[in-house]
């Protein structure tokens, strides 16, 4: 049979490496679809809603570090897709989105370039393929693109004539014809200044209270190891941001908690009371507080160690920056203090010993409060429950807002590729794509989503496409009725008005049951191990719907919310109304919270 | 005196245009907005459970009442969501106005790495027909109306508004005396008066109609959007033309109408294509650029003249095989040729009920064909079931291949179909969106199973909003009943046209949204 142009991508694709495929067997791109679904080892799934394919690839994509293809061949699939485009980018997870151009402007008026202009503000890169014998060079830049320095997204834009074409090569050289056409795929890292680290090092040694921040870029650079290992060997405090959750392990003795204020106080502390911090592969972006006041000391000596120059010192002021790869950067450092370079400074243990205490009494509380003997179930109870009943090495998808917290703080081994939070964006309903993404590449990995209700259906209709590729995990939808961090800033700022925010009570688990798919409601908090255990055996998708606590809200909300809102002005005439909150002594722990983060108090 | 932030501002300003219809979900950045319109009692809220099919219901809502309405969507994450459907209703020329919050104006661009915080101006750039970022809270009353009169202008389509989070919850003190002078009173920010075509181009246009023999009329979509339907019923009856719709069109006309002549692009009715390529002139009326673009590579050129007619003179003869162009809002537009007409003509009478005759006989064809289709048989059914008021959206492949024929619109405006995208889904959001219009009438989505598989969610809008709609699904098997009834609403397994009615009926009675199984019909 004659080789087409759909062929000929399907074989470059192939043989750069892409395993994951979203798309259909209909339409423009269609039979580049068939074609990839018939070679060994491709997943190649149709969603049963466009939209959660780019959520998919990015879950492909970032467990098993290497791009994940959606194929848009209409202008709706290529609207669907920015959903999932928008939060791969935010996290800068390298997509591959391959759109069809075609020659005339029929339907859909999207003339010349404007397909690449309307994915643009997703894209790191944007390639076009106008003839069938270019595909395999711009899908190889694609991937050297996607990989380089700062991860992202890339979009190919393929010519529906060069698809349609009959590639004149004999069926024995294409291969050959292919892999010259991609070229080298390997991405050459770049090594970090033996003279610059020598200085970073310095300066964290004399510092008095250091402290050593993990970003996604380690995560993305699969540097964790080197991380760990780092830390312990300079013997300094250390945590990670929202991205780079894992990258320092739970059991190492330097950890301070995290990531970011998830780790609550001890994480405020330090960040507040630091005076050197060296961040590995971390923009210090909103999540983090950009690495500014209020939160963060504003005299901070930064140290950065970054593979993009363009991120150097983008929200602070950097003294020390070290241009490279993490893992290159990462494994030089500690050749060289394992050779001598650096001792450690026994004063950092007395700051270490402050910070792990601060963390000790924080836990201590969050913990004691998180019983099963409230009157609605507490949500720290239940993350922590389910925590406990998961079988050891499951991976956490965590989608939702205060239900993020919630998990971020009862549900983390702190162990690499351990959990994943879409934080770039916080795009809610990105759960069970993700899952299914993520279990594609690891199926036989438990696997559980922390969803609250108010992300839950976005996508829910995958639960039906889990349930037919096979594939088990379960989801616990925190059930409180409500957009719980929405109504919480309404209950403060809004005199409680909370239009729009209050969703009712819904039974999450009859919609379960109602696609197929295991569906139990928990309302008692002793059910809650014996529901999620029965949803671990199962089988396939398995909704575990538990009713929590609308007026509980987790502490660390405030920290972000101070982030989110700082600058803008509250009217507080507009926050008088009729408080509808229950009151009850957690709100004493919130106080206390806000407090010691805001005052740097140490109130137990 | 009153302190008002940007979100009152806003919702004040929206309320003034006239503006009813505020879809969204909530955000913390867009909680001055959100908090105002909960407040005003002029308007109302309706909440989804994802901001795309949000978009899709205001689409539903706009489209089918030719009224702005509204789709709220949070910083970056809601926005992204946003789009898809935002896209729809570019596709269509529907006029949507999209709002949405940005990290504060001094994060925002370029971005820093600010949670959520994202170009999604720049993303809006490709669907939208104009945006702006509000940055001061000063101008808010003049770009809200300024998007208001954008959406609504020429072809139509939606707009996009940034507002950052610092402009929305600024505030200040207003007198009542200060908010007259910061909103414009209603009726002055836009024209919505009548404009008419060029005189001599009309008087040509004229000219070449008279000596036509096989005319042919298509209906674009801003014939809808206008509302011009009576108007255009009464030129096609006067210039005695056969009409034909395209896609998005259909219920231009009404099956009963003696120069209803079907639906260019539709597989089954060769009709308008073979009239396309033997018409020696056709008059699209009120068509798009896309539309004239289509029709440019079907129309023969060596034997057609084609005539456009747009209400956006900027879009006129953009291909250069436009004979003539004449810009007008299509309710003039078909009442000046319309009343230009002079004399009868026998030939294009004969023409016109020749194209008449093959499109009923195709009709029949079709009609014969779904006796052995599963689908087919199940639409004829429901055809037979529905009344004339029904306004019923189609939506799928299959949905629309014998909907559009088998359900055939016997009132104007009743009939709902997005081409533009080339995709599916839209069916139940942009029904509860109809619904909202229309909350008198029955409102029915027929879906091809794909195609409701990708908004089913909101089944549970449809319960908790008390937006009852009828949900048909015909096509791939599946237990739909089971989903429906899993979402709280009821759901039905039809096998006969008996067991049809009787759920219909039980709608009617008050069950809420139903969802009929039709996958299964007749077998």
């Amino acid at each position: 049979m004659e080789l087409k142009g759909y062929g000929l991508l399907a074989e470059a694709l192939y043989r750069a490496g892409v395993r994951f495929v979203v798309g259909r067997d209909s339409d423009g791109l269609g039979p580049c679809f068939s074609d990839m679904k018939r070679r060994e080892g491709v997943i190649a799934l149709t969603p049963k809603g466009d939209i959660s394919g780019a959520f998919m690839a990015y879950g492909n994509t970032y467990y098993r570090h290497y791009p994940a293809v959606v194929l848009a061949s209409t202008p709706a699939d290529m609207v669907n897709s920015l959903a999932g485009m928008g939060t791969a980018w935010g996290d800068k997870i390298p997509i591959f989105i391959i759109t069809l151009k075609k020659e005339r402007v029929t339907g859909f008026a999207l003339p010349g370039d404007a397909q690449r202009v309307f994915l643009r503000p997703f894209c790191k890169w944007s390639g076009e393929i106008r003839k069938a014998v270019d595909i395999p060079r711009v899908v190889g830049q694609g991937f050297r693109e996607a990989g380089r320095g700062c991860h992202g997204p890339i979009h190919l834009d393929v010519d529906e004539d060069a698809l349609r074409e009959t590639v004149g090569l004999p069926a024995e050289r294409v291969g050959e014809f292919v892999d010259r056409g991609l070229g080298d795929l390997e991405f050459r890292v770049v090594e970090g200044d033996e003279r610059l680290i020598e200085k970073a090092l310095k300066l964290l040694r004399a510092a008095e209270r250091p402290l050593l921040l993990a970003g996604g870029g380690v995560v993305h650079a699969q540097a964790w190891e080197e991380m760990d290992a780092l830390v312990r060997a300079l013997e300094i405090p250390a945590t990670t941001s929202m991205a780079g959750e894992g990258c320092v392990y739970g059991d190492n003795p330097f950890f301070i908690g995290g990531p970011s204020y998830v780790g609550g106080e001890s994480f405020h502390r330090a960040v507040r009371r630091a005076d050197v911090v060296m961040a590995v592969g971390a923009s210090l972006g909103g999540l983090e507080g950009f690495g500014r006041p209020p939160f963060w000391n504003p005299d901070i000596r930064f140290i950065q160690v970054e593979v993009d120059p363009a991120r150097v010192a983008l929200n602070v002021p950097v003294e020390v920056a070290i241009l490279g790869d993490a893992k290159a950067v990462l494994a030089k450092m500690l050749e060289m203090v394992k050779a001598g370079a650096y001792k450690p400074n026994p004063l950092h243990k007395v700051w270490l010993e402050h910070l792990l205490w601060v963390r000790k009494r924080w836990r201590e509380r969050v913990e004691k409060e998180a019983h099963g003997r409230w009157p609605v179930i507490h949500q720290g109870f239940l993350a922590r429950t389910v925590k406990e009943n998961c079988p050891e090495g499951t991976f956490f998808v965590i989608d939702g807002g205060n239900t993020a917290l919630w998990a971020g703080m009862f549900c983390m081994d702190h162990r690499p590729k351990s959990a994943l939070f879409p934080a770039g964006m916080g795009t809610l309903g990105s759960g069970i794509p993700l899952a299914i993404g993520i279990k594609a590449a690891d199926p036989e990995r438990p696997l559980v989503v922390m969803q609250g209700d108010g992300s839950f259906l976005y996508n829910v209709q995958e639960l039906v496409t889990a349930r037919e590729m096979g594939l088990s995990f379960v989801i616990v939808v925190f059930n409180d009725g409500t957009w719980n961090m929405i109504k919480g800033a309404q209950d403060l700022f809004f005199g409680a008005r909370r239009f729009g925010s209050m969703l009712g009570d819904i039974d999450y688990a009859s919609i379960a049951r109602g696609l197929g798919c295991y569906g139990r409601r928990v309302t008692r908090a002793e059910d809650v191990a014996p529901a999620f255990r029965e949803a671990l055996e199962a089988g396939g998708p398995a909704v575990v719907d538990v009713v929590v606590d609308p007026d509980n809200f987790p502490e660390n909300l405030i920290s972000f919310a101070v982030v989110e809102f700082e600058g803008v002005p509250i009217n507080p005439l507009r926050a008088v109304g009729i408080p509808k909150m229950k009151i009850d002594r957690r709100l004493i722990s919130r106080a206390k919270y806000a407090l010691n983060v805001l005052l740097d108090l140490d109130l137990r | 005196m009153k302190f008002l932030n940007g979100g009152d501002l806003v919702a004040l300003t929206l309320a003034q245009e006239g503006v009813e219809l505020f879809v969204g979900i909530v955000g913390g950045q867009l909680l001055p907005f959100f908090d105002a319109v909960g407040r005003d009692p002029r308007l109302r809220l309706v909440v989804p459970r994802s901001e795309a099919a949000g978009a899709m219901m205001t689409d539903g809502y706009s489209r089918s009442s030719r009224r702005v309405s509204v789709n709220m969507s949070t910083v970056g994450a809601g926005v992204i969501y946003a789009a898809a459907g935002t896209g729809y209703s570019w596709g269509d020329h529907v006029p949507i106005l999209s709002i949405s919050p940005q990290v504060q104006s001094w994060k925002m661009y370029p971005a820093q790495e600010s949670l959520q915080g994202c170009y999604q101006g720049d993303m809006m750039e490709g669907i939208t027909r104009w945006r702006c970022i509000v940055y001061n809270w000063k101008r808010i009353p003049q770009l809200i109306s300024r998007a208001v009169r954008e959406a609504l202008s020429g072809e139509m389509g939606p707009v996009h508004v940034d507002v950052p989070v610092d402009v929305f919850y600024e505030f200040h003190p207003v007198t009542e005396k200060g908010l007259k002078r910061l909103l414009p009173p209603p009726g002055t920010t836009r024209f919505s008066g009548s404009y008419f075509p060029e005189a001599s181009t009309l008087r040509e246009a004229l000219s070449i109609m008279e000596r036509s023999e096989r005319p042919l009329i298509v209906a674009g979509a801003c014939v809808m959007r206008h509302g011009a339907w009576d108007a255009l019923a009464k030129l096609a009856d006067r210039f005695e033309a056969p009409v034909i719709s395209t896609r998005g069109t259909i219920s231009v006309a009404v099956q009963e109408d003696p120069f209803y002549a079907g639906i260019m692009g539709h597989a089954a009715l060769p009709v308008a294509e073979r009239a396309l390529r033997q018409a020696d002139l056709v008059l699209a009326l009120g068509t798009t650029l896309e539309e004239t673009a289509e029709l440019v590579d079907r129309v023969d050129g060596d034997r057609a003249l084609l005539v456009q007619g747009s209400p956006e003179p900027e879009r006129l003869g953009v291909f250069s095989e436009v004979k003539l162009g004449l810009a007008a809002d299509a309710v003039s537009l078909c009442r000046s040729l319309a009343e230009g007409i002079v004399g009868e003509s026998s030939i294009r009478r004969s023409w016109t009920r020749a194209c008449r005759e093959e499109y009923l006989r195709s009709c029949e064809v079709l009609a014969s064909d779904a006796e052995g289709d599963s689908v087919g048989r199940a639409v004829v059914a429901l055809g037979r079931a529905l009344s004339p008021k029904d306004r019923l959206v189609l939506d799928g492949r299959s949905s629309f291949y014998w909907g559009s024929v088998l359900c055939p619109p016997r009132a104007h405006n009743s009939r709902f179909f997005s081409a533009g995208l080339e995709g599916c889904g839209y069916g139940l959001p942009m029904a509860l969106g109809v619904k909202l219009a229309f909350p008198q009438d029955r409102v029915v989505a027929l879906c091809d199973t794909e195609a409701l598989f990708q908004h089913l969610r909101e089944l549970e809008t449809s319960r908790r909003e008390s937006i009852p709609v009828v949900v048909a699904v015909v096509g791939e098997p599946h237990d739909w009943r089971s989903v429906a009834e899993g979402f709280g609403v009821s759901g039905y397994s039809i096998a006969t046209e008996g067991e049809l009615l009787d759920a219909l009926r039980a709608h009617g009675e008050g069950a809420g949204t139903v969802v009929l199984d039709l996958t299964g019909f007749g077998s």
